[in-house]
C-alpha cells in the first residue's frame, strides 16, 4: 500500500465526521435493523425502498447511509431469530438454531448480545479487505479496454447462473429476459429508439432504481398480500444483560475469525451471499468447537459463528461491486444502483478521479459498525417488539414508500407504472422459480456489455477478433465458462460426496 | 415436466416474438444487437423446453403444479388489495398524494381489521415520514392531484 493511498485512507476519516454524515450512519443503522428484524422484509428490498433518500444527498453521504442500511438490515434479521424463532432475513437462519434454544432457557439478552458483538467484529474485520483488495483490483481494472468491458459484463451475467438456487436455464433465462429489456430506450451508436413505443421517459432506457424498487420491494407486497396475515409469536420479556463477560468473549472469538475469513471470501465470490455463508460458519465453528455437543441446544458459539459470518460477507461483497462493476448478490446490485444514480460508475476511477469520495465511504462503512454496535445493544429490547409488527400494517406502509420512492426519481407517473409492472412480474418471477436479482443485474450490465461490444466492433471494422485480443480477455472468457458451469461441477461434486457417505 | 415451466416458455416465445417483430423496424445498424440478445433468450428458452421434453418422455405426464405454486393463494384477498393499489393510482391522479394515501391506508387497515388506536398511529406516522422526507427534505414535489391541485 503505497503513502498516497495511506494518505486517501487518513482523509476519508477525516471527511467522515460531519455531521450530517453520522446523522446518516445512525438513521440508516436504526432503519436497517428495523428492516431486518421483520420477517416480511429483506435487506435488499429495505435499500431499494429508501434508495431514493439518497438522492438529494452527497454521494459520500448516501453510499454511508445505504452502507449502514445493509450492515444493519443484516443484523436486525438475527433479532426476530432469537426471539421469535422467525429469521427476518435469510442471513439469519442458521441464527435461528441456537439463538432460540438460548432464548428458551432464559438467555435472550446473551443471545442478542452475542449476535450484535460477533456482528460488529464480522463488519469490522471485513474492512480490512475491502482496504486492501478493492484498490488492487481497481487497478487491474484500468488495464481494460471496449472488449474486456464486454467479456466482463458477461461474466457478470454468467453469474447468475452461480446466484440461482434452482434451475441454472432458468436463471440465465431471466437473465437474457433482463437483457432484451436493457435494449429499450435510444441506441447508444445509432441513435434510434427502440421499443419506446411514444413514451418519452423511456429515452434513457428503464430506469434501474424504479425496476429494483419494483422487483424487491412491490413484489415483496404481492407476496404479503396473497396469503392469510400471519400471528407473529409473542415477544419473550428477557432480564439478562446483553453484555458479554470476557470468559465469553475468549470463547466466541475464534469462532469469529474464522467466520470472518469464510464470510469474506464467500462475499469476494460473486453469486455466493450472506445466506451461504452464515451456515458454512455455524457448522465449521461446530466442527472445530470444544463443546460440540451445545450446538443445536443454545450455544454462544454458534450463534457467534453464524452472525460473524453474515456480516463478513457486507465489506467483501463491495469489492467486486465497486471495482469491476460487477453486484454478485442483489444487495450490491441495489447498492450499485444508488452509485449509478448520483452519476457515478464502478470501476478505477472510484480509486481515482472519486477517491476521495470512495475512501471517505470507506470509512463511514468502518464507523457504521460501531453505531451498529451500540444501537443494536441499546435498543433490542425495543427492536424486538418492532419485530412482532403485522404484515397488514406493512403492505400499506411498504406500497405508499414504493409509490413515492418511484415517483421521486423524475416526479413521473411513468415511473410509478414502470415500478407497479416490475412489481407484478417480480412477483409471477418469484413464484413460478425465477430469478429477480438476474433480471437487476442484466438492466445493469446489459448497457455496459452492449458498449464494450459495438464499440470494439466499430474499433476493429467488424474484425470479431478483437474480443480475444487480450490476455484479460482470455482470463475473463475463461471465467465466463467456469461461472457458467460452476452449478453443473458443484452438482456433480455433491453426488459424488453423497456415494462416497453412503458407501 | 412442470406446467408452469411450460407457461414460462410460451410467454418468453411471445416475447421474443414480440421483440423480433419490432426489431423489424430499426435500420440495419440498430439490428444486430437487439437480434443477439433476443437469439439468447430464444435460444435459452429452447434448451428449456429441450430438457422439459425430456422429462416428458421419461415421465410420460405433465404435473399441475400450479395448486402448490399458489397453494395458500387468497383471491378475494388478493385482487381486493390489487384494486386497492389501482383506486391508490386514480385518486392520487385526481385528488393528490396526501389524500390517496389517507384513503388508501385508511381502507387497508380497516379491511385488515387492524384496532382503530393502531389505524391513528399508523397514518399519522406514514403522513409525517413521507411529507418530511419527501416533501421538506428531498423537495419533491409530490403530485397534488388534477382537481385538488386546481385549489391549491
Amino acid at each position: 500500500m503505497d503513502a498516497n493511498t495511506l494518505g486517501l485512507m487518513a482523509a476519508g476519516f477525516v471527511h467522515v465526521f460531519s455531521l450530517m454524515n453520522m446523522g446518516m450512519m445512525i438513521l440508516g443503522v436504526t432503519i436497517g435493523i428495523v428492516v431486518g428484524c421483520m420477517p416480511g422484509l429483506s435487506a435488499a428490498m429495505g435499500v431499494a425502498l429508501l434508495l431514493p433518500l439518497t438522492f438529494g444527498m452527497k454521494p459520500e453521504t448516501g453510499l454511508i447511509m445505504l452502507g449502514a442500511i445493509y450492515c444493519g438490515a443484516i443484523f436486525g434479521g438475527s433479532i426476530s431469530a432469537i426471539l421469535i424463532h422467525t429469521p427476518g432475513t435469510p442471513a439469519s437462519a442458521a441464527t435461528a438454531i441456537d439463538g432460540y434454544q438460548l432464548t428458551l432457557k432464559g438467555k435472550a439478552g446473551k443471545a442478542l448480545g452475542t449476535a450484535c458483538t460477533a456482528s460488529f467484529f464480522g463488519g469490522l474485520l471485513s474492512c480490512i479487505s475491502l482496504y486492501f483488495f478493492a484498490p488492487a483490483l481497481a487497478q487491474l481494472a484500468m488495464k481494460f479496454g471496449s472488449p474486456e468491458y464486454f467479456w466482463l459484463a458477461l461474466f457478470g451475467l454468467t453469474i447468475i447462473a452461480g446466484v440461482t438456487s434452482g434451475s441454472m436455464v432458468k436463471g440465465l433465462m431471466s437473465g437474457a429476459f433482463g437483457l432484451v429489456l436493457s435494449t429499450i430506450g435510444m441506441d447508444p451508436m445509432e441513435g434510434v429508439e427502440r421499443y419506446m413505443f411514444g413514451i418519452d421517459a423511456l429515452y434513457n432506457g428503464i430506469n434501474v432504481t424504479c425496476a429494483m424498487i419494483g422487483l424487491f420491494s412491490m413484489s415483496q407486497v404481492f407476496i404479503l398480500i396473497e396469503k392469510a396475515i400471519k400471528e407473529r409469536g409473542n415477544v419473550i420479556d428477557f432480564e439478562d444483560s446483553v453484555f458479554l463477560k470476557a470468559k465469553e468473549l475468549a470463547q466466541i472469538f475464534p469462532h469469529v475469525i474464522r467466520s470472518w475469513l469464510i464470510g469474506n471470501i464467500i462475499g469476494i465470490l460473486p453469486g455466493a451471499g450472506a445466506s451461504i455463508a452464515c451456515f458454512l460458519g455455524y457448522d465449521t465453528a461446530k466442527k472445530f468447537s470444544k463443546r460440540k455437543d451445545e450446538f443445536g441446544k443454545g450455544s454462544i458459539e454458534g450463534v457467534a459463528a453464524s452472525e460473524a459470518a453474515n456480516n463478513a460477507v457486507t465489506g467483501g461483497s463491495l469489492i467486486p461491486t465497486l471495482t469491476l462493476g460487477i453486484p454478485g448478490e442483489s444487495v450490491t446490485a441495489v447498492l450499485m444502483g444508488g452509485l449509478i444514480i448520483q452519476g457515478l460508475q464502478p470501476g478505477p476511477e472510484l480509486f481515482t478521479k472519486y477517491a476521495d469520495m470512495t475512501y471517505t465511504f470507506f470509512a463511514g462503512f468502518v464507523i457504521t459498525q460501531f453505531f451498529m454496535l451500540l444501537i443494536g445493544l441499546g435498543g433490542c429490547r425495543l427492536f424486538a417488539h418492532i419485530s412482532r409488527l403485522s404484515d397488514a400494517i406493512l403492505i400499506p406502509c411498504v406500497f405508499v414508500l414504493c409509490v413515492v420512492g418511484s415517483f421521486a426519481i423524475n416526479n413521473s407517473f411513468v415511473e410509478v407504472g414502470i415500478m407497479f409492472l416490475f412489481g407484478f412480474f417480480g412477483y409471477l418471477m418469484r413464484k413460478l422459480d425465477l430469478n429477480t436479482a438476474a433480471v437487476v443485474l442484466a438492466l445493469i450490465l446489459g448497457p455496459i456489455g452492449e458498449r464494450g461490444l459495438r464499440r470494439s466492433l466499430t474499433l476493429s471494422s467488424n474484425d470479431i477478433s478483437i474480443l480475444f485480443s487480450t490476455p484479460i480477455c482470455w482470463i475473463l472468457i475463461a471465467l465466463c465458462i467456469l461461472s457458467s458451469f460452476s452449478p453443473l461441477l458443484m452438482k456433480v461434486l455433491r453426488k459424488r460426496k453423497k456415494t462416497e457417505e453412503a458407501g | 415436466m412442470k406446467r408452469t415451466d411450460l407457461y414460462i416458455c410460451i410467454f418468453m416465445y411471445l416475447f421474443c416474438a414480440f421483440f423480433q417483430h419490432e426489431t423489424g423496424k430499426f435500420p440495419e445498424g440498430a439490428r444486430h444487437y437487439p437480434y443477439f440478445v433476443i437469439g439468447l433468450l430464444f435460444l435459452l428458452t429452447t434448451v428449456r423446453l429441450w430438457d422439459m421434453a425430456q422429462q416428458y418422455m421419461k415421465d410420460r405426464c405433465v404435473v399441475n403444479d400450479v395448486p402448490e405454486t399458489f397453494k395458500g393463494f387468497l383471491p378475494k384477498q388478493f385482487w381486493t388489495m390489487f384494486g386497492a393499489f389501482l383506486g391508490f393510482f386514480v385518486l392520487m391522479y385526481f385528488f393528490g398524494f396526501y389524500l390517496a394515501s389517507l384513503v388508501y391506508i385508511l381502507f387497508c387497515l380497516h379491511y385488515f381489521k387492524i384496532p382503530k388506536k393502531h389505524v391513528v398511529l399508523v397514518l399519522i406516522v406514514m403522513l409525517a415520514l413521507t411529507y418530511f422526507t419527501f416533501g421538506w427534505f428531498l423537495n419533491v414535489p409530490l403530485p397534488k392531484g388534477e382537481i385538488l391541485g386546481e385549489f391549491l
